[in-house]
């Protein structure tokens, strides 16, 4: 919650972005469809800031942060880092944007090589990046593990030796190795325990303050996300439904998704067992590869009306910051 | 309310010679009709507690010492056969993940009917009545047309209510869910959810849910265990657990958690990890990570302590 | 800042953990006894036949009809053959061929085949259609098929059974590979090195190398098993290495002219063959086992 350092400057834009996965079929490998993971977001992130995107599994959120560092490339839109288009990049310049933007993910088991020592980890992209000696290089890489609360008599060992936390913290010391200016965190706590996940939580705050650091925060835990965001953004089936300040989302959710989402979260503290109003939706997410016509939400929705099964609802702005896609707002 | 089943002194672990405890002294007892939470981080023996109650312990996982009564029968000293008479029947226990409970090969009718197959001498006419009754009973849409389907063709909130419904089809006095929606979306555990209360309510039944997380604990238990490396440290009505925790851990757990609609500006942290069980600390097991420990609490190890009529505690500065 | 709770490490048990550490495969591969007792084996024979010139007690090509088809005693051991030659000897002059055979081919299968394979996963697309069909066109004939077609078109010599062996053996070096990569290459650390912005050839060395080499491993020493059984079927059929060159193959085929006579003539390349394959068969076992995510993962 360290809003104190977002500054109005935008630090990425993101306009329109679609990723289709083509669905190849036959023998010819010819392609019969798409899945539409993500289809058409758009979304700025101010520097300093932490942006959260929230939905549930297969509404496309870790797509977009893939997109966004072209891990997986999109079929269409635009992606402003720093007044420079990544989409138009090649290969050359895309390497020196990337450079700026950094990712942690879920899988500490599999985002660290498990071959490698941790000093290979944290050295690879200095190597890579920096004209540097081989002392400065390790002087560095201890600065990088001091900085996420690990030692020196760490370096040379291997992942495995490590519990969860402690290579989520690897984890993060690597996409710290070249000061980047943004980080995509892909559910970084989501598998880690609950003592281990505040842990890694107050960990990045404490980073963005001393760094500077601006962070895409992509999650399913709407505690966690309440926690650490400035701003968030709610996705169902490809879409931004709902985007807003924190307190905007949480405190006055618009959507019907939104305070569906909001009232499933089982909350510890008894004393509001009954108390709470809650929403539970019936049915499943339907898949991505045919979404219903209309708003993509209708066949789940408590207040459908006839025309949710027309039209895609167009975005309301209920504040400056504030904006909704459904039809209950249009009028 | 009737105690339906007592674990007493339960004691397991790993190999014999070089015996390392994985459960330590498990005490505890279920009523008829209550659901109990046993609540922990990972590694610290809530499944394995499951496990040792439906006799499934994996084979180098060995039970000490320690008696599990199930209505005053004793389960520990039945064999694996006496136990699939019981373990269906009178037990049932779903899991985290639905797609590796289920046979991939099979469709979801041959399953249920599997359960009811071994349990009653139903004819295949009535079998598929029950079938259909009892994916009816876990508000499956259209349950005729899913009996043919196979697990991969359902999503993970169907695949969980197969499980329940299979759990249910011989009408278990007792449900262990261990971990049931952990692998699911918010909105749909908070179906599951709501399904297993209801259940519980309709049948009677008795629940344990084995959970790492609070919420579910606070939303779906009348009591809870609180389990550390392989101990219980804490067991109290929840109600009692979350207005004022008595061990050291429960609290942090509680403020380590975000919560929804109560943002703070700082986490409270457990500081370290959890403890090997090769490498357990003396004295009490929560001490290296304890803000409260003294020089006590790192020699001598608390007892669990009954500190009124439904409240126990291990620890030797309960916060009080 | 979360503070880590640093622990004094207890230096004895650290090391003890480190030795198991360096290479938990290699201590898991020790464990298995068949495995082990296997690559004693191997190693001994690979010993023998570099030592041949030395330990055989005769010349395998010296001719002596004087002593034509005897027995085992205690100048021959295993007795002669039917030009009185050494039996012992020609046997071990064999292992030579059968071990050259087998190393060339696995190595060059594996250099061009793993290559391919890795290409082929990490690029997919376009190339790894093209790689894999080419591919799986050779796979389509059986290997000793297509020795069998090969040699009797273009003659018999050494170079080219190695060769086609090389070729039949390409197919499922690549498929491995391929799997392999396809495996790895979805792994996070991989997408991170991307974004550090890692060259391919960097990720191909570093990354996916690394990870995948146990399994180019185990195919190898299974690899090693068929191309000696496909040297030996050839040679055995008289168009694999011709004789009076000896290899196991040729001496079977030799002995079984005299199968009435002196059954054992047939029967001691045989078994040397039997030794040999079975034995890369337990290492390959032995090494998968070792190798078994499921297992190693297990600390």
């Amino acid at each position: 919650m360290a809003q104190t350092l977002v500054e109005q400057e935008d630090l990425l834009v993101v306009k329109d972005l679609k990723t289709h996965y083509p669905i190849r079929n036959g023998l010819l490998g010819g392609q019969t469809g798409s899945i539409k993971a993500v289809d058409g977001v758009s979304f700025t992130v101010k520097k300093g800031e932490t942006f959260s995107i929230v939905g549930e599994s297969g509404c496309g959120k870790s797509t977009v942060g893939m997109s966004i560092l072209r891990l997986t490339e999109p079929t269409s839109g635009e992606v402003i880092f720093n007044d420079k288009n990544v989409l138009e990049k090649n290969k050359h310049e895309l390497k020196a944007i990337r450079r700026d933007m950094q990712v942690i993910f879920q899988d500490t088991y599999s985002s660290l090589n498990p071959k490698h020592t941790i000093k290979k980890i944290l050295s690879e992209p200095l190597v890579i990046n920096r004209k540097m000696t081989k002392e400065k290089r390790e002087e560095r890489v201890i600065e990088l593990l001091r900085l996420v609360g690990l030692g020196p008599h760490h370096l040379n060992r291997f992942p495995h030796e490590f519990s969860g936390g402690q290579r989520q913290r690897i984890g993060i010391a690597r996409a710290l190795a070249l000061n980047p200016k943004l980080i995509i965190c892909d559910e970084p706590v989501s598998a880690l325990d609950v003592s281990i996940q505040s842990q890694i939580l107050n960990l990045l705050e404490d980073l963005q303050q001393k760094l500077k650091l601006t962070y895409i925060f992509i999650s399913h835990d709407l505690s966690v996300v309440e926690h650490i965001s400035d701003r968030v953004a709610v996705m169902y089936l490809g879409k931004i439904v709902e985007m807003g300040k924190r307190e905007e989302i949480f405190n006055h959710p618009q959507h019907p998704y939104t305070k569906a989402l909001l009232s499933s979260v089982p909350i510890a503290d008894p004393k509001l067992k009954n108390k709470r109003e809650r929403i539970i939706l019936k049915g499943d997410v339907p898949s991505p590869k045919n979404p219903p016509k209309g708003c993509h939400f209708h066949a789940r929705c408590p207040f459908k009306m006839e025309k949710c099964e027309e039209a895609y609802p167009s975005y309301v702005h209920v504040s400056s910051e504030h904006r909704v896609a459904c039809h209950l707002l249009d009028s | 309310m009737t105690t339906l089943l007592e674990v007493k002194n339960l004691n397991a672990g790993l190999g014999e010679g070089d015996y390392r405890s994985l459960l330590d002294q498990i005490n505890f007892t279920v009523k008829k009709g209550e659901a109990i939470a046993v609540v922990g981080e990972s590694g610290c023996g809530k499944s394995m507690t499951a496990l040792s109650i439906m006799g499934l312990l994996p084979r180098n996982i060995k039970i000490k010492s320690g008696e599990i009564k199930l209505e005053g029968v004793e389960l520990t000293s039945k064999s694996q056969k006496e136990m699939n008479e019981i373990r269906g029947k009178e037990i049932a226990m779903i899991f985290q993940e639905p797609l590796t409970s289920l046979n991939p090969s099979f469709t979801i009718g041959n399953q249920i009917a599997e359960v009811l197959k071994y349990h009653t001498d139903y004819t295949a006419e009535q079998i598929k009545e029950k079938s259909i009754e009892v994916l009816k009973q876990v508000n499956m849409p259209d349950p005729e047309e899913k009996l043919k389907a196979y697990p991969h063709e359902l999503s993970g909130g169907m695949r969980q209510r197969v499980m329940i419904a299979m759990a249910l089809a011989c009408h278990p006095k007792i449900l262990i869910a261990d971990e049931p929606t952990t692998a699911l979306d918010v909105t749909i555990q908070a179906q599951i959810l709501e399904l297993i209360t209801e259940l519980q309510n309709k049948f009677n039944m008795s629940i344990i849910m084995i959970t790492h997380d609070l919420g579910v604990v606070a939303e779906t238990c009348q009591r809870a265990i609180v389990m550390y490396a392989g101990q219980i440290v804490e067991e109290s009505s929840v109600e009692e657990l979350f207005e004022k925790p008595l061990h050291p851990y429960t609290r942090g757990l509680m403020l380590s958690a975000p919560r929804l609609g109560n943002p703070k500006e700082k986490l409270h942290v457990i500081e370290g990890t959890v403890p090997d069980p090769d490498d357990m600390p003396k004295g009490c097991r929560f001490s290296p990570r304890c803000e409260f420990a003294t020089e006590k609490c790192f020699a001598e190890e608390p007892p669990l302590e009954q500190v009124d009529k439904s409240r126990r505690v291990r620890c030797w500065h309960k916060l009080l | 800042m979360a503070e880590p709770a640093i622990q004094i490490p207890n230096e004895q048990t650290e090391r003890k953990k480190k030795e198991n550490v360096r290479s938990p495969e290699w201590a898991a591969f020790k464990k298995n006894k068949l495995g082990m007792a296997a690559l004693w084996v191997l190693i001994a024979i690979t010993l023998i036949a570099i030592a041949a010139p030395l330990i055989a007690p005769y010349d395998p090509y010296a001719q002596n009809v004087a002593n034509r088809m005897q027995g085992p005693s205690a100048a021959h051991w295993l007795g002669t053959d039917s030009y009185g030659r050494d039996t012992l000897s020609r046997i071990i002059y064999g292992s030579r061929t059968s071990l050259l055979v087998g190393v060339v081919s696995v190595a060059l299968s594996g250099i061009i085949g793993f290559a391919a394979g890795i290409i082929a996963g990490y690029k997919g697309g376009k190339i790894d259609d093209v790689i894999m069909r080419v591919l799986e066109s050779i796979q389509s004939i059986p290997l000793l098929l297509l020795g069998l077609m090969v040699l009797v078109a273009a003659g018999s010599n050494l170079v080219t059974l190695i060769l086609v062996i090389t070729v039949g053996l390409l197919p499922s070096c690549a498929r491995i590979a391929r799997g392999t990569t396809i495996d790895i290459k979805e792994k996070e650390f991989v997408k991170a090195a991307i974004s550090m912005g890692s060259s391919t050839t960097r990720i191909l060395f570093h990354h996916i190398l690394p990870n995948i080499m146990s399994s180019l491993l185990v195919i190898s020493a299974l690899h090693m098993t068929s191309a000696i059984m496909v040297e030996a079927s050839l040679s055995f059929l008289g168009i694999g290495v011709q004789p009076p060159t000896p290899t196991w193959g040729n001496m079977i085929q030799d002995g079984f002219k005299y199968v009435t006579l002196n059954p054992t003539l047939a029967v001691y390349p045989g078994i040397a063959l039997i030794i040999v394959s079975v034995s890369f068969n337990l290492v390959g076992d032995a090494l998968r086992d070792a190798l078994d995510p499921h297992l190693s993962r297990k600390r």
